[in-house]
């Protein structure tokens, strides 16, 4: 009786789900979680993809002064370009004012230049990122640039032809890194 | 070769390897490295410890044309030689010294006075330039220890030691003194008392923060000294005996006697100093007339050539009858005070050991005779004797007791050694006058510890060499210079030193080696600003509040100019417990 209701309750244990399981799953597949997507952004510098970047995403409750954010990411910006290469670039700021790591992603309809003379982006993946959150700041840009380099991304990317092509490209390369 | 072997031979590459990457991935922080660098210092000491000893026999050998045993040698010399050789070796020593201040005039730290008090920066030629002196003095039979050169040399390479790997100065005055507790555990065979000898007359503590070093490097010293030399304790006692508890009382004498002989004997070296004070002669001079004087006695009593080594063993072997010991003590003291007052290099631990052991017998045939010894015979109140007349002229009686036990690994004595070397160390403690080494510790250079708790401030003690980077530097960068950090901290400046932030290995530490990341990120993208810093004006007790709020073993220290935090160094939390450890200590001590 006594081993019958032990292995019920083993056998339920063992059914329930693992407490951090989605945690765990997303950072095997490296899930970013992207907040806004815009695949026709219309900039012709990177200051202007970068403002264009941050209207979607102006108003989430986890940023806080949307203003201060793009001075930190474009005073960023001006230590050392976010260009990475693969026609891909990261604007970035660690911010206190914002309370979660957000991703704005965007296409643009051609290559700008971006930083140095020679480096070209036309993905930009403008991350803010609160000032605690080193590690999934470094989790982040490992994926996205393991991600770009290690897979046919870029190519991938600049080929899907809407959103839901996008999101499933980008998503599967991921998963790959 | 065998499949079989060559499986083995596959897992044990495996295993190498595995270690090897290991190794290449542990980083010791500040505590692991001074146990490490301890261990180093106690090896190190150990050797110089061996090549002072070799190279003092040379210079007897060339002295006398023997070697051995002091007493032994002086026993087969005629009668002028007996005068000639303290006296050529006191003006060698001089010489050599005088010689040691033109090439660098900064004063010799004494032995002494490098760990107790200073920075633990002890010069490096004058040390030697005194080493070297003292081994003319001791090769000529002059009656004086050699701990203390053994000690000042080990010290002055754990100095240099810990100035290579930039210690701050709480460590570095640390790692010298694990070089002086190796330089006695390796002169005495004894670890525990190595130890203890600094950590209870010099630093006064026995706080595990210095302790624990201390063991170590006494411990490293002792087994160095073990392979290489004589694996044998220094006076082992062969023939077995008890105590029976009547003659326990004739111990407690032994105590009061050590106790009011300790004071004395300190009082007679002083009056040998302030006796040479009034002559005004060269150095050298001094020091061949406190070996003539040596040589006079010596003529008469060659028992008193040397530390006093030989004749403890001969006491407490029974060579010599009451009569025979009470004058060798007495002649011995003078030649000591002789000696030392002219101003020769070297210790007075082992003619302490001898008076005492000397005293003891006394003390323990006069208990025969009276019936009170219960049967123990005077040879065993010398052992007792040895113990309880160190810890009433040291102050040290834990040292003491672990010193005797260690040097005659006869364990019976320690019932009856624990009762005579307290009750001497009380005596001696209540009558006025100070230690064997209070003095010379007292009268060390000056440094940051003889200022107050209030006094010190925070710039005084940082470590002003550290890690750092730009604020735009790569990410590559920022890995490669933690990697070889100790600290687990980076900190980040901006414009050469203006304080941007500081990068913590624990926020960084899976992602170091990877490659792709090396270029993406510079360091003020995982840059810290919320971590407590301290200001090279803060005092101690300051210090002390904002690390009780942070979990951070090293906190940046920054100096405020022009409004902005500029970078002067990093502090330890454990270089500050040891700051107020030793402060407070200081102030205990009065």
């Amino acid at each position: 009786m006594l081993a019958q209701k032990m292995r019920a309750v083993l056998a339920k244990a063992m059914s329930m789900p693992y407490p951090f399981s989605d945690m765990v799953d997303k950072a095997r597949k490296g899930g970013i979680r992207l907040e806004a997507l815009q695949l026709d952004l219309a900039a012709q510098r990177p200051e202007e993809a970068i403002r264009q970047l941050l209207e979607p995403i102006r108003q989430f409750p986890a940023l806080k002064d949307a203003d201060r954010i793009l001075r930190q990411i474009l005073e960023r910006e001006g230590e050392m370009s976010t260009c990475f290469g693969h026609l891909a670039a990261f604007p970035h700021a660690r911010t206190e004012a914002c309370q979660e790591l957000v991703i704005s992603a965007g296409r643009l309809a051609r290559p700008i230049q971006w930083g140095s003379q020679v480096q070209e982006a036309q993905l930009v993946f403008l991350l803010v990122v609160p000032l605690s959150a080193i590690n999934p700041y470094l989790a982040t840009m490992r994926d996205l640039t393991h991600a770009f380099r290690k897979t046919k991304l870029t190519e991938q990317l600049l080929e899907a032809k809407d959103e839901a092509a996008f999101l499933e490209a980008f998503n599967r390369c991921l998963a790959r890194v | 070769m065998s499949e079989e072997a060559a499986k083995a031979g596959d897992s044990h590459t495996t295993r190498v390897y595995f270690l090897l990457r290991l190794l290449a991935r542990w980083r010791p922080g500040p505590r692991e490295q001074v146990f490490l660098l301890s261990i180093v210092v106690g090896i190190v000491g150990a050797l110089a410890a061996i090549g002072f000893q070799y190279a003092t026999h040379a210079i007897q050998f060339l002295l006398s044309q023997q070697t051995g045993p002091y007493v032994e040698t002086f026993r087969n010399m005629p009668g002028w030689q007996r005068i000639l050789v303290p006296t050529v070796g006191g003006l060698l020593a001089g010489l050599f010294m005088q010689l040691g201040r033109r090439i660098d005039r900064r004063k010799a730290t004494d032995y002494m006075e490098a760990i107790a008090l200073g920075n633990g920066d002890v010069p490096l030629r004058p040390s030697l330039a005194k080493s070297g002196a003292a081994m003319f003095s001791i090769a000529g039979g002059e009656a004086i220890g050699r701990e203390g050169p053994l000690v000042q040399l080990s010290s002055v390479l754990a100095s240099v030691l810990g100035r290579i790997f930039r210690a701050p100065p709480p460590r570095l005055r640390l790692l010298v003194a694990c070089g002086a507790a190796a330089g006695i555990a390796s002169a005495y065979n004894a670890p525990i008392a190595g130890a203890l000898f600094v950590a209870e007359i010099i630093l006064g503590s026995i706080a595990m923060e210095s302790l624990g070093p201390l063991l170590l490097s006494s411990m490293a010293a002792t087994l160095t000294t073990r392979t290489l030399e004589h694996p044998e304790p220094l006076y082992r006692f062969q023939a077995s005996f008890d105590f029976p508890a009547q003659s326990i009382p004739s111990f407690l004498i032994l105590g009061i006697a050590c106790g009011l002989a300790a004071p004395l004997f300190i009082f007679i070296l002083r009056m040998g100093r302030r006796g040479f004070e009034p002559l005004k002669a060269p150095l050298a001079v001094r020091l061949a007339l406190g070996g003539l004087i040596m040589g006079i006695i010596a003529f008469s009593f060659p028992e008193v050539a040397g530390n006093g080594k030989s004749v403890i063993h001969e006491i407490i072997q029974g060579h010599y009858d009451a009569p025979t010991v009470g004058t060798i003590m007495a002649y011995k003291v003078l030649a000591v005070a002789a000696v030392f007052g002219s101003g020769a290099v070297g210790g007075v631990f082992t003619p302490s050991l001898l008076t005492g052991a000397s005293l003891g017998f006394l003390v323990g045939s006069l208990a025969n005779m009276t019936g009170l010894a219960g049967g123990v015979s005077p040879e065993v109140f010398a052992l007792v004797g040895m113990g309880a007349f160190l810890s009433a002229a040291a102050r040290a009686p834990v040292m003491a007791i672990l010193m005797l036990f260690e040097m005659t690994l006869t364990p019976v004595i320690i019932l009856p050694l624990m009762a005579a070397a307290v009750i001497s160390y009380f005596i001696a403690r209540s009558l006025p006058g100070e230690s064997l080494y209070e003095e010379t510790v007292r009268a060390g250079p000056r440094s940051v510890f003889d200022l107050s708790l209030g006094e010190i401030r925070i710039g005084q003690i940082l470590r002003p060499t550290f890690p750092k980077v730009e604020s735009n530097s790569r990410f590559g960068q920022v890995a490669q210079n933690l990697l070889r950090a100790s600290e687990g901290m980076l900190t980040v400046t901006r414009d050469g030193d203006r304080l941007a932030g500081v990068i913590l290995l624990e926020d960084v530490k899976p992602y170091l080696r990877d490659r792709v990341l090396a270029d993406s990120i510079i360091a003020s993208d995982i840059m810290r600003n919320d971590l407590p810093r301290l200001r090279v004006d803060q005092d101690l007790p300051e210090a002390m509040r904002i690390f009780a709020n942070t979990s951070e073993e090293t906190l940046p220290v920054v100096e405020i100019r022009d409004g902005t935090e500029h970078v002067r160094g990093t502090l330890d939390r454990s270089d500050l417990y040891l700051t107020i450890s030793e402060l407070t200590r200081r102030a205990t001590a009065g």
